[in-house]
């Protein structure tokens, strides 16, 4: 294994253990509370509606949409890092395929581990209302997954050398 | 040029590789199967039961019945714990699956005894056949005899067994940090991770990375523009169906019961055809380095390989058609997942016939 290999494979591992961590930790602390607070929010919106309190049921349903805006970003985050941990595991072990130099191969995986701890921490900090910050993580994120993995993809192409 | 006359690794009994890709080609394709039974059986009917059971809690409402809304709505929290529970079974069978194929190819680099390596290989299997049932009977269960307030019987095995990964993994990480720390990078001489350089492999890994391109882009895209103006919309058509029914009008809230389940189905078919053509991508790159130890004839490699692909395309794009052409798209859909189960099967049986004669030349030789 050269260098690139070796550290896109160590930092895929780790960002799946910390994507499972979280998991667990969201099954345990948090997850059950949401699903429970989406359901109460959201009928008790429409059960005041019924009572004919459209002010209250407007604020409930107002509850409801930030209970599942967190919700949703917690699972976001939780299979992204899982998934791309494995992802980045995956292209370190055929990372001799990609006919690069090392110094090549060593920026396109920094720009992939980049991706992947920023891209689904940028969706995360965004349930702490840290908007401009989390906006910036999950952009600059996504971009370099992007780029990375056309980078890849390009350095896949059957080469002269190789020939 | 055919590379069958590389040198070939063997999956020998004992070895965590074998009980690894064993193991995790089998959970995935138990969770293929599921998911696809899912998609046929349950899907569909359920999402219109929900439906459904909105349009009743917009009549009640209509009626001024606040007990009735209750009620309807605890119908409508367990069909989607119904639904919800098992999407999560489905993708984490796939997921542990994957995880576990990552980790016997990797384990020429991991540092630790092979007894030690066998039984965290033991373990992890277990522990990722225990969780995905254990997600699954969630809804059935609920909280019966639990000594916790929110957490169920069926919670608490699934996050027991995720624990019992995490420690897995922990201690692989451990072994692997030994090789990347080490004074010298060789793994042991006979078990050099082989670069996949057969054609079947090389087909796997360049229609892997062109899935992922293609998923990535389209997720990227759906995140920029779609994924919160479907959240505001969402709140917004919720909004409606309370206006229209406090009103009095029932048409007006049945439509926009309607336009809110259209909603759900446009948000929940990208979002499904992301996830699947990112995953069939990450499967075949993980094939392709599993391809050497599939036993079977060049032409029925091929096949498999070539069947594979086909479903993996078919699959994400009929997902993504689904709200245009409907059932009959959620049909072709069907069927493409079918092919990449018949295809990861034929793959297995390869593998297990590898691992048989492994077994066979070891008699032999003893």
């Amino acid at each position: 294994m050269n260098r690139a290999q070796r550290t896109m494979i160590a930092s895929g591992l780790i960002i799946v253990l910390g994507g499972m961590v979280f998991g667990l930790y969201y099954a345990l602390f948090a997850e059950h509370q949401h699903l429970a607070g989406m359901g109460t929010s959201l009928s008790t919106s429409m059960a005041e509606a019924a009572s004919g309190r459209l002010a209250d049921a407007q604020q409930s349903l107002s509850q409801y949409g930030d209970v599942r805006y967190n919700y949703l970003r917690n699972v976001h985050a939780h299979s992204h890092w899982s998934s791309l941990g494995i992802f980045l595991m995956l292209l370190g072990l055929a990372l001799k395929a990609v006919h690069y130099d090392e110094r090549v191969c060593m920026c396109l995986a920094l720009l992939l581990i980049y991706g992947s701890v920023a891209f689904p921490m940028g969706v995360w900090l965004a349930t702490l209302q840290l908007g401009l910050t989390a906006k910036v993580f999950s952009i600059t994120g996504a971009i370099a997954l992007l780029g990375g993995i056309s980078g890849y993809a390009w350095g896949l192409r059957p080469s002269k050398q190789a020939e | 040029m055919d590379s069958r006359s590389e040198k070939t690794e063997y999956l020998r009994r004992g070895d965590a590789r074998r009980l690894l890709i064993i193991g995790g080609i089998l959970l995935m394709l138990a969770g293929i199967l599921f998911g696809d039974i899912f998609a046929v059986f349950i899907l569909h009917p359920n999402a219109d039961r929900i439906i459904a059971g909105l349009v009743h809690v917009a009549n009640a409402i209509i009626a001024g019945d606040a007990d009735k809304v209750f009620a309807y709505f605890s119908e409508i929290g367990g069909l989607l714990e119904n639904r919800g529970t098992k999407v999560d079974a489905h993708v984490h069978a796939i997921t542990l699956g994957y995880l576990a194929v990552v980790l016997a190819v990797l384990q020429p680099y991991v540092r630790l005894d092979g007894p030690l390596k066998f039984r965290l290989a033991q373990v992890f299997i277990v522990s990722a056949c225990i969780m995905p049932p254990s997600i699954f009977v969630i809804h059935y269960l609920g909280l019966a005899y639990s000594p916790l307030a929110s957490i169920g019987w069926a919670s608490i095995f699934a996050d027991l067994s995720g624990f019992s990964i995490i420690l897995v993994c922990l201690l692989e990480m451990w072994g692997l940090g030994r090789y990347i720390f080490a004074s010298t990078h060789k793994p042991e001489a006979d078990e050099a991770l082989p670069f996949p350089a057969s054609w079947e492999a090389r087909t796997l890994l360049h229609s892997g990375m062109l899935m992922l391109l293609i998923g990535f882009i389209y997720g990227a895209v759906h995140a920029g523009v779609y994924s919160e103006k479907y959240e505001q919309l969402e709140i917004s058509r919720l909004g409606g169906i309370i206006g229209h029914a406090v009103t009095g009008d029932q048409d007006s809230a049945s439509d926009a019961v309607g336009d809110y389940g259209i909603l759900q189905g446009q948000r929940g078919t990208k979002i499904a055809a992301h996830a699947h053509i990112n995953e069939f991508g990450m499967l075949a790159l993980l094939l392709a380095f599993v391809q050497q130890y599939v036993f079977l004839a060049r032409r029925w490699r091929r096949r498999w390989v070539l069947t594979f692909i086909t479903g993996s395309f078919v699959l994400p794009i009929a997902v993504a058609m689904e709200m245009q052409f409907g059932l009959a798209a959620g049909g072709v859909a069907d069927v493409g997942g079918l092919l990449v189960f018949i295809a990861l099967s034929g793959m297995f049986a390869g593998i297990v016939r590898h691992s048989g004669m492994c077994d066979a030349k070891s008699e032999a030789g003893a």
